[in-house]
């Protein structure tokens, strides 16, 4: 018998009007047993198993040496880039071939349409798997003028949890419509 | 001392697994999770009364335990620990959303029956029974102090011991009797009230 045990029995001899009491808490917690809460499909505790390996997997990444001195590096040499251009804003510029002004040049002179890479020019090598959540694949969605939907043209049918955050959404009554709401960050757990 | 390259037999102690976690094994995470995903999740279920909220409670519970592994140093059983940490992740969570009765989308009321084409009416009816009655015990939960229910739960669903709780909740174990003591006679009228029992 353990000491707590043993200390509680010697509790009840003292108070035996308490055995009734200790008897139903146990009653109680068996009844809350019995009834134990929906457990979740496979499916959901894999993707919660998946956000887990992910979430500690990065913060348990080894932090190397080189990998800060080189982002110390870049942010320099950007700072001085920058610094540059601000002195001296037409230096970055490529020399204008035979003096005339380029498309889009205004009298300053800096305001050159930007280059944009065409679907065609660009081949992902390799990505990390964390990064796939921000790359956007694809034409530009909007063409024309925003239609926006009205309460009564949706109807959710389902709400998954989120693959990549392992969060979930819910609906929830607004005061004139429904709206989905996300799981906030959670703050650290107390230290009491 | 455990390495990269040795095993990390399912019989492991958790400080052994903890041990092998912390040298970089994948297999001691899956197995901690396995062993304590279930008590951890009726824990949470318990203090926000929604599924998916429940899961985000273990989510961050199990990571909050296992990178904050410095503060735990052993002093009580990892279950202890991070049930501990999932609790207080869901009464967080709970406040943030004040427990709100939410049109939630996994809120039918059957949701967790299995295919009623593969039951009978006896056991469509029992587990209907069961349902009500886990309604039943969830609502009552909610006539607890924040205190009172965390102290609860951590009994009936946790399977803590009262020292366990103590240590959990920071306090005594006369404060832990104190609190079951108070719990115990609120939820007993409540569900004599609505004809629970």
């Amino acid at each position: 018998m353990s000491a707590d045990r043993e200390s509680l029995e010697a509790w009840l001899r003292e108070h035996p009007e308490a055995r009734d009491d200790l008897a139903d808490l146990l009653r109680l917690r068996e009844l809350y047993q019995s009834a134990c809460p929906p457990e979740p499909d496979e499916a959901a505790w894999n993707a919660v198993r998946l956000h887990l390996g992910e979430a500690l997997g990065r913060g348990r990444s080894p932090r190397r040496w080189w990998a800060l001195a080189a982002g110390t590096a870049a942010a320099a040499l950007l700072a001085v880039l920058l610094m540059r251009s601000a002195w001296s804003p037409f230096r970055l510029s490529p020399p204008l071939q035979g003096g005339g002004k380029a498309e889009g040049e205004t009298v300053q002179g800096v305001e050159r349409p930007f280059p944009v890479a065409e679907p065609e020019d660009v081949t992902i090598v390799s990505m990390d798997a964390r990064d796939v959540a921000a790359l956007v694949v694809g034409e530009p969605p909007v063409g024309g003028d925003l239609q926006f939907a009205r309460p009564e043209d949706i109807r959710v049918i389902r709400c998954e949890r989120c693959p990549h955050s392992g969060r979930s959404a819910r609906l929830e009554q607004g005061d004139e419509v429904l709206m989905f709401v996300t799981a906030a960050a959670i703050a650290p757990p107390e230290d009491d | 001392m455990a390495t990269l390259t040795a095993p990390c037999p399912h019989s492991a102690s958790d400080e052994q697994l903890l041990a092998c976690f912390a040298a970089g094994h994948r297999q001691a995470l899956d197995e901690l999770f396995r062993r304590y995903r279930q008590p951890a999740y009726r824990v949470a279920y318990r203090l926000l009364g929604h599924e998916a909220d429940a899961l985000d409670a273990v989510q961050e519970g199990f990571i909050k335990a296992l990178t904050h592994l410095h503060s735990f140093q052993g002093r009580s059983s990892f279950k202890t620990w991070l049930l501990r940490v999932v609790s207080n992740a869901a009464l967080d969570l709970g406040r943030q959303r004040h427990r709100r009765d939410a049109v939630s989308l996994d809120a039918s009321p059957h949701k967790d029956l299995p295919d009623a084409r593969l039951l009978t009416a006896d056991e469509t009816g029992r587990q209907l029974e069961r349902d009500d009655l886990r309604r039943q015990l969830d609502r009552a939960l909610d006539c607890l102090s924040e205190v009172q229910r965390q102290t609860f739960v951590l009994f009936a669903d946790g399977g803590l011991s009262y020292r366990e709780i103590a240590e959990v909740m920071h306090t005594s174990v006369g404060t832990v009797m104190s609190r079951l003591f108070y719990a115990r006679r609120k939820l007993r009228n409540y569900l004599n009230e609505r004809g629970s029992l």
